[in-house]
């Protein structure tokens, strides 16, 4: 079998993604595994070079790297290496590194109630709010039709909006579902 | 979709810097790549290819992204149920006893030019909303005192989307409850005592309700719900789909990007799928859902798979895209009512089990979308049980 060399097309897809690939490996593993998972998920790329969508490669990359962390590590070793990492982001130290205008408070803010949510909703919500993915695209890395992702999303947006009031307000009961009555739907 | 920028936009300012690789790192792209390469050869010479980092799911993601439009949407072709029994998600038997009897097999070809003139005559009319309304379910596995069985999750879907900027678009789903998927796993589940609540094991254990649940609505941006194969598509440029199969044909290549990901890589089962979801999943006209059967009668490896009824019982005819070899053991079904020229459903059936879908016995259904109701109209959208 002929060695096989590294191609253009791979190397602009790897200098293209390898970034958002690497951010998205830091949310789901933590940053201890996110060179790991970025290797692994290029080896598959490069394994299967010839079913890489040309036009938009990044949903394929995100959803191949979120299938490696899924089977690659065992749960709670992910768990702790996740938690450690958000751990990090709300240190002051990571919280000073940014923009010192925007409030440090309502990003600390923001962290923790986004620590707070189930993984599923953090994964929805990091996929749009960092790793810029447009919703049919993020839908394909979760393997969820594009309608269910805005279901989803929606349900998401709501829980970390429902975290932070928690933080801020903890006095205030939370309410039951609500019941839309016909008249006020539209 | 109202969206709340409001969080989202807070979230996104809060992104930490530890996301960034570190400094320096991007500045060795070719090396990088030549490691990724040389990894990959050793990996190639001492395993089988294409086993060991197979992402599993991908294909999974496939069969849930072809229900874009609808909210997963869907429905089992049933070749030996007939209407109102139990549905079957079991092997075909040969196509005979229980065929509908009205329906003589045609040649899968012949089949889709008659649905093709039959669509081209369904009537259309204006109204406030354009409804399209779908059923859509998937096998599971649930855990027993021995091994596990099998049961069918349905969700119901709804999408009534407005004519009149006045109006607003609304997008509803509805779980439709949990039943056992065949005679023998009824059997099974009354044996670990009827169970209300059902431990589903895969892809990791967690506990369902087998009761329908309550109806989920929320108000929808029209111009950007649905996808065709794994892109967004707007209404408008649905609606700007050419009639004549030819020029569909090269209108849907022209999306074509070698596949790949969830998507088919061989063009005529990319386009097969495609036009699947174009007659399944989509509001297209009469005159786009006749261009894409003609278009289909002329792939070579589509074949007529004979008479069939639905999960739902409604007879018609089912036909097939025949792969060089099936990726990961699943043959996808589309379902057609030649009287009507309206597509009923799409199945997807194990043919192969293994991966993801192990636990099915060969033939057994993986999961199925019925288009139930696609017509417009001057009613008003439902009133929702729970709006978050």
């Amino acid at each position: 079998m002929p060695e096989p060399q590294p191609d253009d097309h791979f190397t602009e897809v790897y200098q293209a993604h390898y970034r958002q690939v690497y951010s998205y490996a830091v949310t789901r593993a933590g940053r201890q595994l996110a060179d790991e998972v970025v290797a692994e998920t290029f080896l598959v790329a490069w394994r299967r070079l010839p079913q890489l969508p040309t036009a938009a490669p990044l949903p394929w990359l995100l959803a191949v790297a979120r299938n490696i962390v899924g089977e690659r590590y065992r749960a709670e070793v992910r768990q702790q290496a996740v938690a450690a990492e958000m751990r990090a982001w709300i240190t002051d130290e990571e919280l000073s590194v940014a923009d010192v205008a925007d409030g440090v408070a309502e990003r600390a803010a923001v962290l923790t109630a986004l620590t707070q949510l189930s993984d599923g909703d953090r994964e929805l919500l990091t996929l749009v709010a960092w790793h810029g993915l447009a919703p049919a695209h993020a839908a394909r890395v979760l393997g969820c039709s594009t309608a269910t992702y805005y279901v989803r999303l929606h349900r998401a947006r709501r829980h970390l909006k429902d975290a932070m009031a928690a933080a801020t307000e903890p006095e205030l009961p939370r309410p039951a579902a609500t019941l839309v009555p016909k008249e006020s739907i539209r | 979709m109202s969206r709340s920028p409001d969080v989202l936009d807070l979230l996104a300012k809060a992104r930490p810097t530890r996301l960034d690789p570190p400094p320096n790192r991007g500045e060795h792209i070719a090396q990088a790549v030549a490691s990724i390469v040389a990894n990959a050869s050793v990996v190639e010479r001492h395993a089988v290819p294409d086993q060991l980092h197979r992402p599993k799911r991908l294909r999974v993601a496939f069969l849930a992204t072809v229900g874009a439009a609808a909210m997963a949407v869907t429905a089992i072709v049933v070749a030996v149920a007939g209407p109102g029994t139990v549905p079957r998600t079991a092997p075909d038997a040969a196509s005979d006893s229980a065929s509908p009897a009205t329906q003589a097999p045609m040649d899968s070809s012949r089949l889709l030019l008659v649905a093709a003139e039959r669509s081209d005559r369904a009537p259309q009319a204006g109204g406030r909303y354009l409804t399209f309304q779908t059923e859509g379910g998937h096998a599971v596995p649930v855990e027993a005192t021995d091994g596990t069985y099998t049961m069918i999750y349905k969700i119901g879907g709804q999408i009534w989307f407005a004519r009149s900027a006045a109006d607003s678009s609304w997008g509803y789903s509805q779980p439709l409850g949990i039943v056992p998927a065949t005679p023998r796993d009824e059997a099974a589940w009354h044996r670990n005592g009827s169970p209300a609540v059902v431990r589903i094991t895969e892809p990791k254990p967690h506990d369902r309700p087998i009761a329908p649940g309550k109806l989920y609505g929320e108000t929808v941006d029209p111009a950007r719900y649905y996808a065709l194969g794994d892109r967004n598509v707007s209404w408008a440029q649905l609606d700007a789909l050419p009639t004549d199969p030819a020029a569909l044909r090269r209108a849907l290549l022209s999306r074509f990007d070698g596949g790949g990901g969830d998507m088919p890589t061989d063009r005529d089962q990319w386009l097969f799928t495609v036009a699947a979801n174009l007659v399944i999943d989509l509001p297209v006209s009469n005159e786009v859902r006749a261009a894409a059967f003609r278009m289909l009668a002329t792939l070579p490896q589509v074949r007529g798979l004979g008479a069939v009824y639905d999960m739902r019982g409604r007879p018609g005819q089912a036909i097939a895209f025949t792969p060089t070899s099936y990726q990961d053991g699943l043959e996808v079904r589309l379902i057609i009512d030649p009287d009507t020229g309206q597509a009923l459903g799409r199945e997807m059936r194990v043919v192969e089990p293994r991966g993801s879908f192990s636990w099915l016995a060969p033939g057994a259904l993986y999961a199925y979308d019925l288009v139930l109701v696609s017509k417009n109209t001057n009613d008003n959208p439902p009133a929702v049980d729970v709006q978050n």
